[in-house]
Formats: C-alpha cells, sequence, structure tokens
C-alpha cells in the first residue's frame, strides 16, 4: 500500500476547529517528551503553564495585557495581506510610534490626561504610518520587494531609538541603562477597575471592529479585497493599485503603532530599549494562522499570548530556558502544520501492478 | 542502450492497446464520466468527440492516471491496471500530449525530449529526435531552444518526446486548439502515419470536421456517457453533431447586414511591445453597428490587440481614441484578468457596479443590493451557482466565462471587446453569447470580436482582420472571406510557414 496527499476544498468549520486543537495536543505532547527527557516532573511544568496564561485570573491578566500589542500587530499585517502586501516592519513601526508619542509627552507636559493621550496616540500611529511610506512608495511606484524593506527599515528604526536614548533624550539620573527620561504621569494609560489590564486592550479591540467594518462593509474594503486578490483583476477595473497599495501600508502602520505606543503608555512609562519586545514579528504568525482574517486574529492573537506566558512560566520553575523554548517552539510548529496540513487529505492508494517496461525504468516526468 | 521499450510491431495492427471498462468519476456529486466504455486499437486514429464539459478530459485524465476512477477498470494490452499517478501510465506505454505544454524553454528540443530518462544528452540521442521528427514530417531541430519554438513546433516536440520514451499510445487533448488549419492537416498527416506503424492513437475534439477528415473511429460523450461509438467511414456529420449536441442546438445565427455608424475605436499606428506578443504598426477602426473579427494563430498579438483596444495596455507608440464611456472587455484568460477567484460568485458579478449608487453609498456597500443583482444575472444567464457563498474559482471554465459575459454584456457598452468569448461554452450557451453579440451590435455598439474559432468567425463578422506577427496582414469583408483564405493569411501569404 502506498498513500500520498491530496488538495482539498472542503475543508469543513468542524476540521478548521478541530485541527488546531489537536495540534496543541500533539505539540504538548511532544513538548512533553522533551521535558521527559530532561528530566522534568511534566505535570508541574504543565500545571504551571496553564495557571500563567489561563488558569488563574492573574495569569490571565498578563495573558490579556501581551495580547494587546500582538493583536493590533496581527491586525496590522492582516490588513496589508488583504492586499497581498507583507508589512514585516510592524516591529520598527513600533518604535518609531513609540518615538512619537514620547516626543509629544516630553514637549506637553502640562497638558491634562486625555488630550495628551490622544495627541500621543496620533503622533506615535503618524510616525509609525509615514515610517511604512518610506517601504510603501518605492513599492506603489516601482515594485521594489516591500518584504526586504520593511525588514530592513526594522533595524533602522530600533537604531534611532537607540540612538535617542543614548542621546538626547537620555535619562541623566540613571546610570547603566539607556533610558529616556520619564514620561509625565499623565502619559500613563488608565487600568481596567482593579485588574493589572490597561484600556489597551479595549483600545486594540475597537481597532478590530473598527478594521473588519471597514474591509468587510464598505465599499473601500470590497476594492482593497479585489486589488488584493487578482492584480490584474483591479488593473481592468480600473482601481489604482499603486494608491490603494500605500493607502494600506498607511494604514497598516498607523496600527502597528498604536501597539507601540500602547507599549509605552501601558507599561513601561518610558522609551527604552526591547519596549517592541518581538511582537512585530509574531504579529505575522498570528495573521498567517488566522488566514488573514480579522476575527479569527483576535482569538489567535490572545492563544499565542497565553502561550508566551506560559513558555516564561515554565522558565521560573526551575526548567532551563532553552527547554522552555524547545517546548514552545514545538506547539508553534505543531500548529503551522496541522495549518498547512488541513487543506490536504492523505490518501491510500493501492500500488500498480509491477510495471514490465523493459530494461530501462522510462520517464519519471509526469508529462 | 537504444530506446526503452521496442516499438509495437504492425502485427498488433487490430489488437486492443488500451481499453477502459465502466469508468465512472464524480465531482462534487455529478458524474463526469457515468460507466464509460472505452477502447482504443493498434493502427487505429480514434477521436473521442464531445462538447465542453461532456467528460473528455475526465476521461483522458482517467487512462493517464492522472485521477483515480471511482468505478471501472483500465486494461492494457488485456491486462487489468491500475495507475496511481501518470508515471505509472507512461511505464505502461501510455503518452498524452496535453493543451498546456509542459516543457523548459531554456533547454533545446533534445534536451527536453531527454529530461526525465535515464539517457543522456548526446549525438545518438539527437539524432534520435531527428530521425523520429523526420519520419513524421516535423522539422524540429534538435538543439534549438525551445523558447524559439512555435506553438505547433512545441505540439511536435511534444509527440516526439514521447515516442522517443516509446510510448504504444499516444493520447492529445484537442491539438488542433492552438494551430492553423494547414498546420492541423500536417498534425494529422503525422498522426495517421504513426497509426499505420501500429501506435493507437486517440485525439480529443469538438469540431466534426477533424472527426469526419483524420479519424477512423469515433467515440461520442455526452453529458459523461458514452453515446455513440462506431466506425468514421459512412457517418453523417449532422447525426454526429445530433449525438454530441443533443436536440438542444437552436437554428445557426444569421447576422443580417446593417448600416454602420460613427467610428466608436479608432487605433493609429499602435506598436507596443517586443517579441512575437508584440503590436507593430496596427491600424484598426471599429464603428458603430459592426462586429470586426480578428483572426489568427495564437499569439500573433491579438491577445495585445484586445487589451489595447480594451484599453487595459498602454501602447507604446501610436494614439488609441475610444469615443464611448463603457467599454466592456470580455478577457481571454477568465480568471487570471477578469476575476477574483478567492471572491464569491455574487462579489464578481459586481464588480462594474459596485462603486455606484444603488450598490454603495459614499462610504458602504449594499450586501444586499449586490446579492439582488448576482441573483438577477445568475438567473439570466444561467449560471451554475451550488451555493450563495461559493468562490468563483469553484466554476468550471464554461462556469467562469458565464460570469464574465454576464457582468460585462449587462453595461449597455458602446465598445465590447470579446477575447474568445465562447471557448468553454457548450453549445447551447454558446449560442446564446454569439446572439449577445449580436444584439449589442444591433443596439449599437461597436464589437471586437477576438476568437480562434474561425466559424464564429465567419458567422458573425462584418469584416475580418487577419492578425500575423503583430501586424494586420489583411482585411476580408463580409461574404468574401473563406477559411481556406482565412488559414492562407493566418499563416504568413501562400502557407509556406505552415
Amino acid at each position: 500500500m502506498a498513500s500520498r496527499f491530496e488538495k482539498r476544498t472542503d475543508v469543513g468549520l468542524a476540521t478548521r476547529i478541530a485541527v488546531p486543537i489537536l495540534a496543541v495536543v500533539g505539540g504538548l505532547a511532544a513538548g512533553a517528551l522533551i521535558l521527559v527527557l530532561g528530566s522534568h516532573n511534566v505535570g508541574d511544568a504543565y500545571s504551571a503553564m496553564w495557571d500563567a496564561s489561563f488558569g488563574t485570573s492573574r495569569g490571565f491578566e498578563q495573558t490579556l495585557t501581551r495580547a494587546t500589542p500582538l493583536l493590533l500587530t496581527g491586525l496590522a499585517v492582516t490588513a496589508a495581506l488583504r492586499m497581498n502586501v507583507w508589512n514585516i516592519g510592524a516591529e520598527g513601526q513600533m518604535a518609531m510610534a513609540a518615538v512619537g508619542a514620547t516626543f509629544v509627552a516630553l514637549h506637553a507636559e502640562s497638558m491634562a490626561k486625555l488630550p495628551l493621550l490622544l495627541l500621543m496616540f496620533a503622533a506615535g500611529a503618524a510616525a509609525a504610518a509615514g515610517w511604512a511610506l518610506i517601504a510603501a512608495i518605492p513599492r506603489a511606484w516601482v515594485g521594489l520587494n516591500e518584504i526586504i524593506t520593511t525588514l530592513f527599515l526594522n533595524y533602522i528604526a530600533l537604531l534611532q531609538l537607540s540612538a535617542l536614548i543614548n542621546g538626547p533624550w537620555k535619562d541623566p539620573t540613571v546610570v547603566g541603562f539607556a533610558y529616556s527620561k520619564p514620561l509625565p504621569p499623565q502619559a500613563a494609560l488608565p487600568f481596567i477597575g482593579t485588574t493589572s489590564v490597561t484600556v489597551g486592550i479595549y483600545i486594540a479591540l475597537g481597532v478590530a471592529l473598527l478594521l473588519g467594518w471597514m474591509l468587510n462593509r464598505t465599499r473601500l474594503g470590497f476594492s482593497l479585497t479585489i486589488t488584493g486578490g487578482n492584480t490584474r483583476a483591479a488593473e481592468y477595473l480600473r482601481l489604482g493599485v499603486g494608491r490603494r497599495i500605500i493607502f494600506v501600508f498607511a494604514l497598516s502602520g498607523a496600527i502597528a503603532g498604536m501597539a507601540g505606543v500602547i507599549q509605552l503608555t501601558a507599561s513601561s512609562g518610558r522609551l527604552q530599549e526591547g519596549l517592541t519586545g518581538n511582537y512585530g514579528y509574531t504579529g505575522i504568525l498570528v495573521a498567517f494562522l488566522a488566514r488573514r482574517r480579522v476575527g479569527p486574529t483576535v482569538v489567535v492573537a490572545l492563544l499565542f499570548a497565553g502561550l508566551l506566558n506560559g513558555g516564561n512560566a515554565l522558565q521560573a520553575t526551575g526548567i532551563p530556558s532553552s527547554i522552555a523554548q524547545i517546548v514552545q517552539a514545538i506547539i508553534i510548529i505543531f500548529v503551522l502544520a496541522g495549518e498547512s496540513l488541513s487543506g490536504y487529505r492523505l490518501r491510500r492508494t493501492s500500488s500498480a501492478p509491477t510495471a514490465t517496461a523493459g530494461p530501462l525504468r522510462p520517464a519519471e516526468e509526469a508529462s | 542502450m537504444g530506446v526503452p521499450t521496442a516499438p509495437p510491431a504492425r502485427e498488433r495492427t487490430g489488437q486492443v492497446a488500451l481499453s477502459a471498462h465502466g469508468i465512472t468519476k464524480y465531482f462534487d456529486g455529478k458524474a463526469a464520466n457515468d460507466s464509460v466504455d472505452f477502447s482504443a486499437r493498434c493502427g487505429e486514429v480514434h477521436a473521442l468527440l464531445g462538447e465542453n464539459g461532456a467528460g473528455k478530459t475526465t476521461l483522458i485524465s482517467v487512462l493517464c492516471g492522472q485521477y483515480r476512477p471511482d468505478s471501472g477498470e483500465i486494461q492494457v494490452d488485456g491486462e487489468v491496471r491500475r495507475f496511481s499517478s501518470p508515471r505509472d501510465a507512461l511505464r505502461a506505454g501510455i503518452g498524452v500530449v496535453h493543451q498546456d505544454l509542459r516543457q523548459v524553454d531554456r533547454f533545446t528540443v533534445a534536451e527536453n525530449v531527454v529530461l526525465g530518462t535515464a539517457q543522456r544528452v548526446d549525438r545518438r540521442a539527437e539524432e534520435r529526435v531527428e530521425e523520429i521528427a523526420g519520419e513524421l514530417g516535423f522539422h524540429l531541430e534538435p538543439r534549438a531552444v525551445v523558447a524559439r519554438l512555435t506553438v505547433g513546433e512545441r505540439q511536435q516536440l511534444e509527440i516526439v518526446k514521447l515516442l522517443f520514451r516509446g510510448m504504444s499510445t499516444l493520447i492529445l487533448d484537442e491539438p488542433t486548439a492552438v494551430l492553423a488549419p494547414q498546420q492541423s492537416e500536417q498534425l494529422f498527416g503525422a498522426l495517421r502515419r504513426l497509426a499505420d506503424s501500429g501506435k493507437a492513437i486517440v485525439f480529443i475534439t469538438h469540431r466534426l470536421r477533424e472527426v469526419t477528415s483524420a479519424a477512423d473511429v469515433v467515440t461520442v460523450l455526452r453529458h459523461g456517457r458514452v453515446v455513440a461509438h462506431r466506425p468514421v467511414d459512412g457517418a453523417q456529420p449532422e447525426e454526429l453533431a445530433r449525438l454530441m449536441i443533443g436536440d438542444e442546438a437552436g437554428p445557426r445565427i444569421k447576422a443580417e447586414p446593417a448600416p454602420t455608424g460613427e467610428p466608436v475605436l479608432e487605433l493609429r499606428a499602435v506598436a507596443c511591445g517586443t517579441g512575437r506578443r508584440s503590436l507593430h504598426g496596427v491600424d484598426l477602426t471599429v464603428r458603430e453597428h459592426e462586429i470586426v473579427g480578428v483572426a489568427g494563430v495564437s499569439g500573433n498579438g491579438q491577445v495585445e490587440l484586445a487589451e489595447v483596444a480594451a484599453g487595459m495596455l498602454e501602447p507604446d507608440s501610436g494614439d488609441r481614441r475610444a469615443a464611448g464611456e463603457t467599454v466592456a472587455f470580455i478577457p481571454e484568460d477568465r480568471l487570471a484578468t477578469g476575476l477574483v477567484g478567492s471572491m464569491t460568485i455574487a462579489e464578481n458579478l459586481s464588480f462594474r457596479r459596485f462603486r455606484r449608487a444603488p450598490m454603495s453609498s459614499r462610504f458602504w456597500l449594499r450586501y444586499r443590493r449586490l446579492r439582488d443583482h448576482a441573483h438577477d444575472l445568475i438567473e439570466r444567464f444561467r449560471i451554475p451557482v451550488t451555493n450563495d457563498n461559493a468562490h468563483v474559482a469553484s466554476l468550471s471554465g464554461g462556469g467562469l466565462q458565464r460570469v464574465i459575459v454576464a457582468r460585462e454584456m449587462t453595461e449597455a457598452p458602446e465598445l465590447l471587446v470579446a477575447a474568445q468569448p465562447t471557448r468553454g461554452l457548450d453549445v447551447v450557451s454558446a449560442q446564446a453569447v454569439r446572439r449577445q453579440l449580436l444584439d449589442a451590435r444591433n443596439g449599437g455598439a461597436g464589437v471586437l470580436l477576438v476568437t480562434e474559432d474561425l466559424d464564429e468567425l465567419l458567422e458573425l463578422s462584418d469584416r475580418i482582420v487577419v492578425m500575423l506577427a503583430g501586424k494586420i496582414v489583411a482585411e476580408l469583408p463580409r461574404g468574401s472571406a473563406t477559411r481556406a483564405e482565412l488559414g492562407r493569411h493566418m499563416t504568413g501569404a501562400h502557407g509556406d510557414e505552415a
């Protein structure tokens, strides 16, 4: 008996839901094997992961806090992917947004809380959108590959941030670390009730709602979907492809920028390195797993944040960080594999009777 | 080592080389093949005749191991075989010349032939290629780079490739679709010689003329079933047509001459591109109330002409003037140009209107209006829709064509550019589309019709222009054009290139 993969188009809803769940279970099982090989207690490790992600209210609050920037970067990539362009630059756009918002906060210290925060968000989103346009305009006009340019712009943006906090914005009272001067206290995002979660999660969910509406219910979103689905069809309908690429990049950058401003105003209170936390890159995975759709992006971002927190918790139980990262990576690989393979079905085939084709085997080509 | 398997001797003539029994294959619950029996004999040219969608391509896909049948069996030389891939079928001596030829453009003829076999590209291989080609009357230079070959030569290469591998059964999928009449004759001559040497030859067609002139035996498929299997000798074309189509076909269309009006499209010295796919100094006028037909062997600039006419392609030099605002365009490559495969049928039907009231306001898209419009078109143009959210890519070629035709025709265009508008349609729908082209013309539109179906061209056109190597080489008024004359112009003056 032989078997082979066949592409299938009839992936039902049940499969769509069951596959990722099975993938996570499979990933946990494979991760358990690694833990056992390292003589760690699997039960303890996994219960620590669960507590730190969804199992306790403290863990869940942290998961929501992590999910906030992740959801926004995921949405940023999703928005660009709707037009079939890749925004690998959310990381740098977050950094530039944080720089822009810091600039506002340091120069408007006397403003009241709400107007200051609004101004910071506006400045951050604008800075990030402008940063994204550096890649978008050459892509739209001469077809310069946006994957390369957005990626490289990340390094420039992160170095720019670093230069500012080591130079003009450096807090002279802190020795040994590069921090900006502290932002005024009004520049901190309020918490929700008595939790440790800021209203940033509401902002992120609001952006998700607006983006979903825009993409799926408006004339503009419809034309973006056409353009992303088939550029030639868009030209045929005289939809300006270049203009739409520029628009969607600016939008994507602005959304990623919101993540940068939230990181600045929710957790650090200062501009500092590491503020972007790789959320820009992880957002690409989130968008990919959510199949470029807004609703699923919300769910995937939440689950991913839980997984990241759980992985950190593993390290806290004394398991070496390398092992913790392996376990984390295995789960992600299982989910990615499940996602790709669920588009196929395994078919068993009986092989043909032995071919009697003479001394040489002719023609290996499927022609 | 020579050729992998010995060519079958002439003595085998008359023996069944390949047969299929009770082949049934379902797609989405619909039988594309329903208990099909088929057999190809050595020494015979066998035509597989049927409308688009009759199940011809499904059947050969089963025969060559591309699809596995849901039931039924295949026998090769009387022995039951089960193919799990085209490779198995090749090993059993069954080779297919597909419509889209899969060749490595940058390799030479000989390299393409040898590719995938265990042999080397050496003098002996080149000589063998030359020998096989020579026997068939093909002028194939073993060291020529494939990118430079014409479509006809590429097809010849494909045949040589299969013979080099010692195939005993050759199946050709609509081989004449891309050929000029004279080239088709040359091909059929070669197929006859192959049959005479003991090979079993099967070709797919929907053209009766080819069956009666080139085949010994014909199997007619309709709606996935075999409706006739008989020798060609003594078969009446009318009878074959009726078998193929059923009694559904309406009367033939006759275009009444009408007085033409003002120009709706003027091209002056239009040039664009380089190489084979280009235009060189094209002048063309299309007026109100007329259908201008464009003839030509595939790849001589017709696609470019259609795109320039429709305003899709900006000419490098020269002028394009279109009188009206509304230009409708039925592109040749439906899914690649006119449609978005990942969107639903209803959405695709809305493309010309979604930017205007009542389908949208300044900001919002009104999905209800979009769906109403789609339902209306789906009904009027009988688009086969399984459910409201079906992606357009799930439609067959004919279904895709109906979506585009429905969308473009409802816009009451001043200029209609139609490239291969009936390709992939069954007879009834094709007639309906032709009817609509005529209606558009009678309603005052200028129509530029690019088609490889010469009968369609002769039937509908008020004028026919012939394209060769990016130029218009002839213009023939209604009534004076014949197939033979078109064929001569299409292949370059007097057929010396055929």
